[in-house]
């Protein structure tokens, strides 16, 4: 929630458009894994902290494939102002521009939103519910609601860094950005659900021994590309 | 004097107290995971004070470090410790004399530096965040670069190593299986 307060839906449509836009969404963020391991480690149960560990494992390695791509972005628009990264893509979206970024970002979300098939801390067939798996109720209303509004903040983000914001043509900039947002909340929700569930240690080896220097590779072209077509 | 104390000021104020409330309760709870929730709560505490002095990169890093390197600690107390999961009660302080004595002196230190050192005029108008941004990317490559990448490679080396220690050496027998 704190995270769409700095995300622009349209131009002049952003709760508060901070200096620091693009560092504070990762801050908010980042306490996705703090909320996760809490619940997981709250209720006492061997399942619920089994999963909330797992999740500050897969975490710890994701943030840096969140951070990493989105510094290549402010790199491109030379500010942290998120409406300022969407009128950088006015000529030619993100998306084109740093392919391997929007790769890198578009997993790294899916694992920080733990959906399939990056989600262990939830693995109904090994973990019955892990961390969900102590509460019912309203509790597990909440969480699974948290949840939800967490793939709508991400795919906004996706949107603005790399999908061109609410820029498009003929229909107005609210209906672009809804469009676009919808499309990849959906592509979010489906994409996972056919592949089988990762195993912990293949998504963390995968992360730290092939994403982590793709990440570093996309910051070394995207530096190049500023440098030779500013 | 209740007039002088203008917003910013209840703030920092605030904001303080609770960083420093949760700094004692890193020692009064009995687990590792309360431990490292309660610190956590106290360095974000510290990234609010750097809000409320308008320092907003700061404030922001702050907060967004401070997860993540208290869920790294955490996960490597989990690691280190007999106690699965951090379900387990602990007793969080160690060597208790020595430490009020280390701390005693620290105190007494930073309030002597606080203090008597000559921190040049204070900014009346502080500059606007964007602003702040750049100024502070430059220091950081300028002068205090070689300050800033002997922490960080000193730090990152001493999570390897600590990972190194906590990884079960795979013996020749296991490696082929028998």
């Amino acid at each position: 929630m704190l995270a769409a307060a700095v995300i622009p839906l349209t131009s002049g449509l952003i709760i508060t458009d901070l200096a620091t836009g693009a560092l504070f969404i990762n801050a908010a963020l980042v306490y996705v894994l703090v909320a996760l391991l809490m619940a997981g480690w709250g209720p006492d149960g061997a399942y619920a902290m089994v999963g909330g560990w797992r999740f500050l494992g897969q975490l710890i390695a994701y943030a840096m494939l969140i951070v990493m791509p989105i510094t290549a972005v402010v790199m491109r628009a030379e500010s942290l102002l998120t409406t300022q990264i969407v009128v950088s893509q006015a000529d030619l979206w993100n998306i084109i521009y740093q392919p391997l970024g929007f790769v890198l970002f578009f997993v790294a979300a899916m694992a920080l939103a733990f959906l399939p098939p990056f989600d262990l801390p939830t693995a109904q067939g090994e973990l019955a519910g892990g961390v969900e798996a102590e509460y019912t109720g309203v509790r597990l209303a909440v969480f699974r609601l948290g949840r939800l509004v967490l793939i709508v903040t991400l795919a906004t983000a996706t949107v603005i860094f790399y999908l061109g914001g609410w820029q498009g043509p003929w229909l107005p900039p609210w209906a672009w950005s809804a469009i676009k947002i919808l499309a990849v909340s959906v592509t979010m929700l489906l994409a996972g659900r056919t592949m089988p569930r990762i195993r912990e240690e293949h998504l963390l080896a995968w992360c730290w021994k092939l994403g982590v220097p793709l990440a570093l590779l996309n910051i070394f072209l995207v530096g190049i590309l500023v440098l030779v077509f500013p | 004097m209740w007039e002088q104390l203008s917003g910013q000021m209840f703030f920092i104020g605030f904001f303080g107290l609770a960083a420093v409330w949760f700094g004692i309760v890193v020692f009064r709870t009995y687990s590792m995971v309360r431990s490292a929730l309660a610190l956590l709560f106290s360095q974000t505490a510290l990234g609010a004070m750097f809000l409320s002095m308008q320092a907003e990169f700061l404030g922001v890093l702050q907060i967004m470090m401070m997860a993540t390197e208290m869920s790294i600690m955490a996960i490597f107390m989990v690691m280190f410790m007999m106690d699965p999961g951090g379900l387990g009660k602990m007793e969080m302080t160690h060597q208790k004399r020595l430490s009020l004595g280390a701390g005693f002196v620290s105190f007494i230190t930073a309030v002597v530096v606080a203090v008597f050192v000559d921190w040049g005029p204070v900014v009346s108008l502080a500059p606007d965040a964007g602003q702040q941004t750049v100024d502070l990317g430059l220091e950081l490559l300028g002068r205090s670069m070689l300050i800033f990448e002997t922490a960080g490679i000193t730090i990152l080396t001493a999570m390897i190593a600590a990972t190194a220690v906590a990884i079960k050496p795979i013996s020749r027998s296991n490696k082929h299986g028998s």
